[in-house]
């Protein structure tokens, strides 16, 4: 089971239980609360087994992690090259074929994530595994979320693809540290900066957690479909980013009809997990193309659905 | 004639070498022996530095170089193991992948387990004893461990996978390299898939590689057609084909970070759940140079069956 109270989690099915123990240390710029949890379905992408690759960093066991928040200190610049690696679409196409796609873009995906490849052999843990975590970054890679100039122009309650002020200043500021003029630009390089390392599995069974003491994620699957997979990854990183964790459901509260009252599943305002993992579904819909009708709707239920746990209006 | 006297002693001498025999290349047994119509070299007992130096250019971080003692002599298959190879000593039972094509195509689709029964086969049909005992999950899908008559597997006289360090012994032919040539990746050529590769030494990878779904000039090659034929390249020097690229190759070993210290006869077994993942090795038509030297290591679900996936046979000695 872990150290739940050092994890935040993303179940799989139920609900979630656990608690997030706050961390000392220096305050970020943004918020510093405690953990999370919450509930998705699992992923349902299958992509054909196939050929290995791995993470090329020599950082894998060196964290670097001194125990105290400070995110901003945290920031590199992951996307530009790995964009140059992978050469994904412009538009964007929601494809990632395992024989198409070359080892040097796996190679920097999974460099980016810090995966540790022997924790992915283990158990469960295939290349069809590991190959579908790449899929959701090669995603969140490459999908438009528009450009960071026009974020103020959408926060507006009365815009469909208005976002909030807690994820617009997070963006701007990762944006202006590492000088992006693009929201992927910045979303990508805030999750990646986040992590120190992945890991395969997770201690209860959810489809995601972030452990914050070592700033690991611990993946299980994700999310539903790539798109599902890749707002995980903001998710899970923006609990890092935050050291925030969510705030307990009030009684009565249901989601696709689950009762998650007293659940520590729900966030108090748009600042949370959910809030980002919002934001980022309704800029990478307005990205999307019409001519991928499934994947728009998978996108809308996953908003639909992250939207529900923030108790805010 | 002074210059080309030094480069032929230069180039049969060995850093690693302390003792006769000890990179195993001086005692090849010279002809391929048959083995049920499957050629097999044999490599004696040596001693070699496994894994990449830091500064080896592709080199991945679970590579971390180390010295291996490999105490017995072991056959080893020339070439990967071919659907009509397999035919012949399963008696025509290929039943894990209908659409095989041509029978002299190499093997794949195949997961770790179905490489172990099909070495069980081969014992059975060469009278020695099986090194695995498989059960059948479901029909068509084996699972296999290590036949409960061996401590070791180095211990079992029948057919089975090399391990790890066998193969990549046999990989380097005596090279330190990361191909056997003596050749490494010069800096920014471990993506590169132009098809015209040339290493540090001067060797080109094509010639002794397919990798990259090369077409070789050739605008109408189906690669799913052509470039799993076994051998139709240059072999080491051992006469190993294809041992950089065409399919991955099941290793024996379960994959994991490797023990420090010098190691003799490795064989990353014990202890470990059936279905951590397993060792492949290789590269495979697919990959990229990088993933194709000798010390580059995959690994994947024993269970997957993975059109890049196949393997080569060897038994001790």
């Amino acid at each position: 089971m872990g150290t739940p109270q050092a994890e935040s989690r993303l179940a799989a099915g139920e609900g979630l239980r656990g608690h997030i123990r706050l961390l000392g240390g220096l305050m970020s710029r943004r918020s510093i609360m405690a953990s999370a949890l919450l509930v998705l379905s699992s992923v349902s992408c299958a992509a054909e087994q196939g050929p290995s690759f791995g993470a090329r960093s020599d950082h894998v066991e060196d964290t670097g992690w001194d125990g105290f928040y400070d995110p901003v200190s945290w920031l590199r610049d992951y996307w530009t090259s790995t964009h140059d690696a992978c050469e994904p679409p412009e538009p964007f196409e929601y494809s990632f074929n395992e024989y198409e796609v070359s080892d040097r873009c796996k190679d920097a995906l999974a460099a980016d994530l810090k995966v540790d490849l022997v924790s992915f052999s283990r158990g469960a843990g295939t290349q069809g595994t590991l190959f579908n975590l790449l899929a959701d970054a090669y995603y969140l890679l490459g999908r438009d979320q528009g450009s960071v100039d026009d974020l103020a122009l959408l926060d507006d309650t009365l815009d469909l693809y208005h976002v909030r002020d807690p994820f617009i200043g997070q963006v701007e500021l990762v944006a202006a540290e590492l000088g992006h003029s693009e929201v992927r630009q910045a979303v990508y390089n805030l999750v990646m900066s986040t992590i120190l390392i992945t890991k395969s599995g997770s201690s209860s069974g959810s489809s995601a957690e972030f452990h914050f003491d070592t700033r690991t994620l611990r993946w299980n699957g994700g999310g539903t479909g790539w798109a599902g997979g890749a707002l995980t990854l903001v998710h899970e990183s923006a609990h890092g980013w935050q050291n925030r964790r969510h705030t307990r459901c009030p009684e009565g509260h249901t989601v696709d009809g689950t009762d998650y009252s007293g659940e520590w599943v729900c966030d108090e305002d748009w600042g949370g997990a959910w809030g980002f993992h919002a934001a980022s579904a309704r800029l990478m819909l307005k990205g999307a193309s019409v001519e991928e009708p499934d994947h728009v709707e998978n996108i809308q239920d996953i908003l639909e659905r992250a939207t529900a746990f923030i108790l805010e209006d | 004639m002074l210059w080309l006297i030094f480069t032929t002693l230069a180039c049969t001498s060995n850093p690693t070498d302390d003792s006769a025999g000890d990179t195993g290349s001086d005692c090849i047994s010279g002809e391929p022996s048959d083995h049920l119509g499957i050629e097999m070299v044999y490599i004696c007992p040596g001693r070699f530095t496994m894994g990449s130096p830091e500064d080896e250019v592709g080199r991945q971080v679970v590579e971390p170089q180390h010295e291996v003692r490999l105490t017995r002599g072991f056959y080893m298959g020339t070439q990967e193991v071919s659907w009509r190879q397999l035919e012949a000593f399963m008696d025509g039972e290929i039943n894990w992948y209908d659409d095989v094509g041509d029978l002299g195509h190499v093997a794949f689709r195949l997961s770790a387990f179905d490489a172990e029964l099909a070495a069980n086969a081969m014992s059975a049909a060469a009278g020695l004893p099986p090194c695995y005992t498989c059960t059948e999950l479901n029909p068509g899908n084996p699972e296999c461990a290590l036949a409960e008559a061996w401590n070791t597997l180095y211990d079992c006289p029948g057919y089975r996978l090399p391990t790890e360090a066998e193969w990549e012994f046999a990989s380097r032919a005596g090279s330190q390299a990361s191909f056997a040539t003596g050749g490494d990746l010069l800096p920014e050529s471990e993506y590169d898939c132009s098809g015209k590769l040339r290493l540090d030494d001067g060797s080109w990878l094509d010639h002794f590689a397919v990798y990259c779904n090369i077409m070789e000039g050739d605008d109408n090659w189906d690669s799913s057609e052509r470039l799993r034929m076994p051998a139709t390249k240059q072999p080491n020097t051992w006469g190993l084909y294809d041992m950089h690229g065409n399919v991955m190759e099941w290793v024996a070993d379960h994959f994991d970070t490797y023990e420090e210290g010098e190691l003799v006869d490795p064989w990353v077994k014990d202890d470990y759940p059936v279905d951590y993942g397993r060792s492949i090795r290789g590269g495979s038509w697919f990959n990229s140079p990088s993933k194709l030297r000798s010390a580059a290591r995959y690994w994947d679900s024993p269970y997957t069956r993975a059109p890049v996936y196949g393997f080569r046979l060897a038994r001790s000695d």
